[in-house]
């Protein structure tokens, strides 16, 4: 591997000019009234604040550092926030969802980071963390969305199509194979945006922000 | 820094392209299935805690709410709580004869059910009565045997309880039809639902035939108390007066309740509400049909 510094390191004047390009676009909803500019202006500034803080003062901490304990907090930091941001992104939702959340992060994370970072990248103190964070990260972020979206079709289909359900209970479904036909609409909703993403990886687009897009922030928190 | 293991990261950092694409192909892995899982568990967590009574297998949604309703503010709360105030005292004012809103039990023992046509109308005029039941003896019960009793049933509607006291009682004989009656939002429709165990019950006992024959004995039988699990035989009969419950609901959305005759009723319950109704619905639960099956 070699490193060689294909740009020059990024200025103010750098970043002053990628910012015009968000502002243009507030500008054009400002403009047409498209009612987005507000959301636009606070994803923005969340997210440049968070990526800073991610990058230049938490990661190069924790890179530094190397310490396992320090790591699994910032983890579990990682998991808490997510499992929030998920139980958010929901228009129905029920009490405990937050843990609901929380378990399933916790549960598809450990598993997938365990083997993604133990047995395929196999670092070298085995929770070195520019490896386990940045997977997990990335993992994590992915199942933000991905449950959101099934929850929130699943829960929103179940009392919309309520009659539909009863009448399979009533001839003698049970609840499992009453409710078959939502869990599958709601799993290829929420999976499908994975999938179309890896079908054109690497024909259209090269992949490398698409599925940071998500745990992008979450890193940086 | 931008995030090192996407492919644009590293390469934009100055990685071969060869490792950046294989770490690639390892995240894709990673990734769908790390997607997938977290969707099968978030899915069925959240079938198991908000959407399905599992014992029961029955829709339970009472737990879901929108994530905006919840967050009701406090001047909207505060306007609700003084309409309703006013909706109250405007009652009140209407008619200072009406009683206190309290719902009695629907006691259906043969003795009350004596009670004919003729106080039926003067039952409905003056609400002291907060239950009406009409058993018109001209149409006599095929037999005597009960297929259907419900003992000291009590639900929830509208968070509220809906039998004061004791509870629901009702016994029904073979080759009976009953009509379910009262002004709309009462509940009669949870009462069926209840009944037909597609709605949870806040207590009481539901059973399939005269719960003296098995309780007494000790044994469970067709029973289907809150408590119990149910056994196979019984849970396909349930089944069935839960797919008519359905159905007969169904077919009377489409019909106009005038075009029943009387003779459709051998019995009724009456769930009258305190002053204001606009529609009185009418339910029947035709229980000929499926005690022949």
């Amino acid at each position: 591997m070699q490193h060689q510094n294909l740009h020059a390191p990024i200025s103010i004047l750098h970043l002053f000019f990628a910012a015009l390009c968000p502002i243009s676009v507030i500008l054009t909803s400002y403009a047409f009234k498209l009612n987005i500019e507000k959301k636009l202006l606070s994803v923005v500034i969340r997210c440049t604040g968070q990526v800073f803080v991610a990058g230049y003062v938490l990661l190069s901490f924790l890179f530094a550092i190397q310490n396992p304990l320090l790591v699994f907090t910032y983890l579990t930091i990682m998991a808490s926030l997510a499992a929030l941001e998920a139980s958010c992104r929901v228009s129905k939702t029920y009490p405990c969802y937050y843990c609901d959340a929380l378990i399933t992060i916790v549960i598809s994370g450990a598993i997938f980071g365990v083997l993604s970072s133990v047995l395929v990248f196999n670092p070298n103190p085995w929770w070195n963390p520019k490896i386990i964070i940045t997977t997990c990260g990335v993992l994590i972020g992915n199942s933000i969305s991905g449950p959101s979206v099934a929850v929130d079709k699943f829960l929103s289909s179940a009392s919309e199509r309520r009659h539909e359900i009863e009448t399979r209970l009533a001839f003698g479904a049970t609840g499992y194979e009453a409710s078959l036909l939502i869990i599958r609409s709601s799993i290829s909703t929420a999976v499908t945006h994975t999938l179309n993403r890896m079908s054109v990886a690497g024909l259209v687009a090269i992949p490398g922000s698409i599925p940071s897009h998500r745990s992008e922030i979450f890193i940086a928190d | 820094m931008l995030l090192p293991g996407t492919m644009t990261g590293q390469l934009l950092g100055g990685a071969s392209p060869l490792l950046a694409a294989e770490m690639q192909i390892c995240l894709f892995c990673m990734m769908s299935s790390v997607s997938f899982t977290s969707v099968l568990i978030s899915l069925s967590l959240a079938f198991h805690h908000a959407v399905f009574d599992t014992a029961y297998h029955r829709l339970d949604l009472q737990q879901v709410s929108s994530l905006k309703d919840r967050k009701v503010s406090v001047d909207v709360a505060l306007y609700r709580a003084i309409y309703n105030l006013y909706l109250r005292m405007k009652s009140c004012l209407q008619s200072v004869a009406v009683p206190h809103r309290s719902y009695s039990d629907i006691n259906m023992d043969e003795s009350l059910s004596s009670t004919s046509n003729a106080s039926n109308t003067s039952a409905s005029k003056d609400f002291r009565s907060n239950y009406m039941i009409l058993d018109s003896s001209q149409i006599q019960h095929k037999s005597k045997d009960i297929i259907l009793t419900v003992r000291k049933l009590n639900i929830l509607s509208n968070e509220d309880i809906l039998f004061d006291g004791e509870g629901m009682t009702l016994d029904l004989y073979r080759g009976e039809r009953i009509s379910v009656e009262g002004p709309s939002g009462l509940g009669k429709t949870r009462i069926l639902r209840a009944i037909a165990l597609l709605d949870p019950i806040q207590s009481g006992l539901i059973s399939l035939d005269n719960p003296a024959n098995h309780v007494n004995n000790g044994e469970r039988g067709n029973h289907m108390a809150l408590d119990s699990s149910m056994n196979g035989n019984s849970f396909s009969m349930w089944r069935f007066i839960k797919s008519y419950v359905l159905s007969v609901k169904n077919y009377l959305y489409g019909s106009s309740s005038s075009s029943m005759t009387t003779h459709h009723r051998s019995r009724c319950i009456y769930i009258p509400q305190v002053r204001y109704y606009q529609k009185i619905e009418i339910l029947i639960i035709d229980l000929l049909k499926f005690v022949d099956i």
